[in-house]
């Protein structure tokens, strides 16, 4: 059990050494709002049930979005654009050493490197085998880098990831979840429209249910004074 | 498009996103502004519902960060004092270290290899487990007490507006 216990705190603190993407971070700070934010809103005594209500119903619905979406959403987003990115990064780098005469457009490098392929590099940095001739892609691709001081493609892939996860995590945190929780909060008050027409009942007891503007005659039609009513008097 | 695929590719951008304090911070700064703007655009509650969630989401971000800005920095200082309580360390000289100077000096003389990214590991788990605390322990007792002072004085506000 203890050695269990060791081998899983070894793997994490591995995992957190080799590479801290933001989605973990912020991932695990979600996992603890979700328990402790309700908690804590319950134990405020000087507010009412039905703004409490609404408050733990809306963090709890928020938490709940945000883990999932942290973890799902940022995976498969840098899972796909990684890749791409660090292709279009060489035929960035190619067109701007062209410009510095660097490098020639007809040349045979300036086409390697503005049509890199980017599943190889993909499966480079993911230590996935490659075929022979992958590896004599990968090869060319890391000469090249070098002689012309660009970033190896394992780091660019690694430092392109970091970056793209926290992009997604902050463009989630300011709108994408909160827009979600949103949409969730309208299809759970479409579904249970006498729980949230309770709720929305005035607290205030002046406040009255006149819908209709009252006119003087009415009025004096359902007075009384002294047995007769009003309007006759 | 190019100015973005540089930014997004540059090594400093991925150096500053890999530190959890920074990852924290700028994630706690949006949510500050995205969490209140869409709980006032809730139009499946009531105004005095969206009002104290919104207010109570604003100042608890707000709140937190601050609280977060003072406090993770001195946790930070001192966090190598807790490596002793991890059994990969108990043997090696890292756990040892007393002031924050000698344990940089020990770090930095350590080889590349598994100690070296086991520390760096231990320190971000650390790092979360304290920002777990600080976020959803600390700083909601400090909004509780803060957000009714001021939610009455928005409501008393309020209710002289109408008088006049």
């Amino acid at each position: 059990m203890a050695k269990n216990f060791n081998n899983f705190t070894n793997r994490i603190l591995l995992r957190l050494g080799e590479s801290n993407d933001s989605e973990i971070v912020t991932a695990s700070l979600a996992a603890f709002k979700l328990i402790f934010i309700p908690i804590a809103t319950m134990s405020d005594k000087k507010t009412s049930k039905k703004q409490k209500q609404y408050a733990i119903k809306r963090d709890f619905i928020t938490e709940s979005v945000a883990l999932a979406g942290y973890i799902a959403i940022t995976g498969a987003i840098k899972n796909n654009l990684t890749a791409p990115i660090c292709s279009k990064y060489y035929k960035e780098k190619a067109k701007e050493l062209s410009k510095q005469n660097k490098l020639d457009i007809n040349s045979s490098d300036f086409n390697f490197l503005s049509n890199i392929n980017p599943k190889t590099i993909k499966k480079n940095t993911k230590n996935i085998p490659l075929s022979t001739d992958e590896k004599s892609h990968i090869n060319q691709l890391e000469n090249l880098a070098k002689k012309f001081s660009l970033q190896n493609p394992k780091n660019l892939y690694t430092n392109t990831k970091k970056t793209i996860s926290h992009i997604c995590v902050c463009a989630l945190a300011l709108t994408i979840i909160p827009l979600i929780t949103n949409k969730i909060l309208e299809i759970y008050s479409k579904n249970n429209p006498d729980k949230e027409n309770k709720q929305k009942t005035p607290e205030s007891p002046y406040k009255t249910d006149i819908k209709k503007p009252i006119s003087l005659t009415n009025f004096a039609q359902k007075v009384k004074i002294g047995g007769l009513n009003a309007i006759n008097y | 498009m190019p100015l973005i695929i540089n930014a997004i590719t540059s090594p400093t951008a991925a150096n500053f996103v890999q530190n959890s304090t920074a990852q924290v911070l700028s994630e706690g700064c949006l949510k500050a502004i995205g969490r209140p703007t869409f709980t006032l655009m809730d139009r499946t509650a009531s105004k005095e519902e969206r009002k104290y969630s919104a207010t109570k989401e604003l100042l608890y971000q707000s709140l937190s960060m601050l609280s977060y800005f003072l406090l993770i920095f001195p946790f930070k200082n001192n966090d190598f004092k807790f490596l002793k309580f991890f059994d990969c360390f108990k043997n090696s000289d890292i756990s040892k270290a007393k002031t924050k100077a000698e344990f940089d000096e020990i770090f930095k003389k350590l080889p590349e290899g598994e100690l070296k990214t086991k520390v760096k590991g231990a320190k971000e788990l650390m790092t979360i487990l304290a920002s777990g605390i600080i976020l959803t322990i600390v700083a909601p007792q400090i909004v509780n007490k803060i957000i009714h002072p001021i939610m009455n004085k928005e409501k008393n506000k309020n209710s002289l507006d109408k008088n006049i």
